[in-house]
């Protein structure tokens, strides 16, 4: 306090008094009741505001992740498809290409190999022109000849010594011309002979390969109908052949059976306590997916899924009639008062209630059964996203290790029960009791998982999955309540599940 | 249950713990209230704001720094001058007439006055005489820091003050 404000007897006065004043609680300075309960309900409305200021962001991220993962993968997956198709365009016009230029450099072989011939032709031409005129001359030699064995028909040895020898007359030049000629036209005539055998060879090996490519050539277009394909059990079962190129996105759907166990820590109100419990139920999942191939050993995959898990049960307890105990009289009725532990999917669940007895004569000690049947139903969606690493592959079999985040919404948690009286045979009352887990429970939330796959894939783009994995809600489960109880959800879930790949 | 596992508790956000401070210090809260405000109505609705304020930042107390009583006292005061500023355009510095001057006799002849007749005698007083004098005499704060926290002069602060005294002179002169 200042030294300004000390000193003033009134406001001493005052200050003595009403500063930190002792005085016994009163009408006039005790406030209402209702203050306490108004500042409660106030902080509570304070919060759920708060929750909701939060919560629509939840709504508009879910769907707006949904929407760009959904978007991104139609693009890249369009895109990774157009790719594709380029390439197998590209492919087609190298081949293209190089056909051509087979056919090109075919062609001016073809061109040469003519020009040669054609060169060889003239040659032969010639050839046979200057045979022609030697034949003439040896024709006129001859003739000569004659007219000189006619005229000296007694001396042929002279003249075939003559003609042998050169030398020995002026003809002899002619005749050995003429023989030489002749030579040279014989081996010419030969050698014309085998040029037009090979040039023939050549032509029908030119006519052989341009048959042969024109059968080479552009493709013929494919039907754009694919004739119908039966499928049995062996094309399914027959191993994929990997002749494609892996492509970057791939887009499933798999159906499959669900083995799932649940674990929840403490959550009550005021109807029943769920106590820590470990439970093991089945269901069926519906996937619907995409995989993002990163690189040969990581992909990403983003999936929305659907979990739905039902449960029958059935427990008998059989008790005795016991006056002192369970039993008592209201309004001249027999009353049992009956405690149960029900299992749900969230867990154990303890329970009370009452069955009449009326008009049973009942003996201390007589046997008396009840029989729950308890179903539970419990639906989840969620949209998913996991980086998964392949550990091992081995032709079409692969192993798979995967952490991921998923964003969950839980459409139906509730357990119903029938509890039955039995005296003997007899029933005597029925109740049937139905719990909304949901009332309890946060319709949105968070979870993390870690699994391993192993996955096979078979002809006809089908493939069978087995999975395993332990996922853990990264939140409490639990509405706020009164207790601030905080209840995390987690478990195991094995699957086996069969898929379509598109 | 001590105090200290009280609030330790009710930081926890425990209805229980909340509930029993609420039981331990509701008085003592009210009478502040009841010092700030014309009426018990207005002092009630000041009084659950500051409830509100006390449990949502008793996160914030630390018993090393002082008591709990000083700490949860100084929050209710705020909230009284908030509930006052919210529910007045501005702090009426101006309002007191002549006719407001005549205190009416209608409290008892003791020779001491009850803590609740010297509260409801604050009570009575104009929104700005009240509000300083409250602020100066019983909580403690200079001219300067009042000025500061009803954004008002110094000079207006001593007035109102002055004022609120001469006021309440009278008023004992009556009923002493």
């Amino acid at each position: 306090m200042s030294k300004e404000n000390k000193y003033n007897e009134l406001e001493q006065f005052f200050r003595s008094r009403l500063r930190n004043p002792k005085v016994e609680p009163e009408a006039w300075n005790v406030p209402d009741d209702d203050i306490l309960s108004g500042a409660f309900a106030a902080m509570d409305k304070e919060v759920k505001e708060e929750k909701k200021k939060g919560f629509p962001l939840m709504y508009i991220l879910a769907p707006l992740l949904l929407f760009v993962f959904t978007f991104l993968a139609f693009i890249i997956f369009n895109q990774s498809k157009q790719v594709e198709n380029l390439n197998k365009e590209l492919a087609h016009i190298k081949t293209q290409q190089n056909t051509e230029q087979v056919v090109a450099s075919e062609d001016a072989q073809i061109n040469k190999n003519i020009q040669t011939i054609a060169a060889q032709e003239e040659a032969l031409e010639a050839n046979q022109y200057t045979q022609s005129i030697n034949a003439d001359a040896a024709q006129n030699l001859e003739d000569r000849s004659f007219t000189r064995r006619k005229h000296d028909s007694n001396n042929s040895f002279a003249f075939s010594q003559k003609v042998n020898n050169p030398r020995l007359d002026r003809n002899a030049n002619l005749a050995f011309n003429n023989d030489a000629n002749y030579f040279i036209g014989k081996t010419k005539e030969t050698s014309i002979v085998a040029e037009e055998k090979a040039s023939s060879t050549f032509n029908n090996n030119i006519i052989a390969k341009a048959f042969e490519l024109s059968q080479v050539g552009p493709k013929p277009m494919k039907p754009l109908v694919r004739p119908l394909r039966i499928l049995t059990l062996n094309s399914f079962l027959e191993e994929k052949e990997s002749t494609s190129t892996p492509s970057k996105w791939r887009a499933y759907m798999s159906v499959g059976h669900l083995y799932s166990s649940f674990k929840m820590n403490a959550i009550s109100n005021a109807n029943y306590t769920l106590e820590d419990y470990d439970k093991y139920y089945n269901g069926i999942q519906f996937l619907v997916g995409s995989t993002y191939s990163v690189n040969e050993k990581f992909s990403l995959s983003f999936d929305l899924g659907f979990r739905g898990i039902h449960n029958k049960s059935t427990f008998t307890k059989i008790n005795s009639y016991d006056s002192a105990n369970e039993f008592y009289s209201a309004e001249n009725e027999l009353m049992y008062r009956a405690s149960f532990d029900i299992t749900s999917p969230l867990g154990l669940f303890s329970d009370e209630m009452e069955l009449k007895m009326d008009g049973i004569d009942m003996s201390e000690g007589d046997p008396m059964k009840n029989k729950t049947n308890i179903h539970q139903i419990l639906r989840v969606a969620n949209l998913s996203t996991a980086l998964n690493y392949e550990l091992f592959s081995s032709g079409n079999t692969s192993l798979n290790a995967s952490v991921g985040l998923s964003f969950n919404r839980l459409f139906e948690a509730r357990h119903k029960m029938t509890v039955k009286m039995y005296d003997g045979a007899e029933e005597m009352d029925n109740k049937l009791f139905q719990y909304n887990d949901l009332n309890l429970l946060r319709p949105f939330f968070w979870e993390s998982n870690i699994g391993l796959n192993l996955r096979r894939d078979f002809a006809n783009n089908i493939f069978l999955n087995l999975g395993a994995n332990y996922h853990r809600s990264l939140h409490s489960l639990t509405r706020a309540n009164a207790n601030n109880a905080k209840t995390t959800l987690h478990g195991f879930n094995s699957s086996i599940s069969i898929g379509y790949t598109f | 249950m001590q105090l200290e596992e009280i609030i330790l508790l009710a930081k926890k956000q425990d209805r229980k713990a909340q509930t029993a401070l609420y039981h331990q210090f509701k008085s003592g809260w009210f009478m502040i209230c009841l010092r700030y405000c014309s009426n018990r109505a207005d002092a009630s609705d000041a009084l659950q704001n500051a409830l509100i304020l006390i449990f949502s930042k008793i996160e914030q107390f630390d018993a090393v720094q002082g008591e709990f009583k000083s700490w949860s006292s100084k929050i209710v005061v705020n909230s009284c001058l908030m509930f006052l500023r919210k529910n007045t355009n501005r702090f009426q510095f101006n309002e007191l007439k002549e006719d407001i001057l005549m205190y009416e006799e209608q409290h008892t002849q003791d020779d001491v006055l009850s803590v609740e007749e010297m509260t409801k005698m604050i009570q009575e007083l104009p929104i700005g005489y009240r509000t300083v004098f409250n602020l100066y005499v019983l909580e403690g704060y200079t001219h300067v820091e009042i000025a500061e926290i009803l954004e008002i002069s110094i000079g207006t602060s001593k007035s109102q003050l002055s004022k609120s005294r001469k006021l309440l002179k009278q008023k004992l002169e009556v009923v002493l």
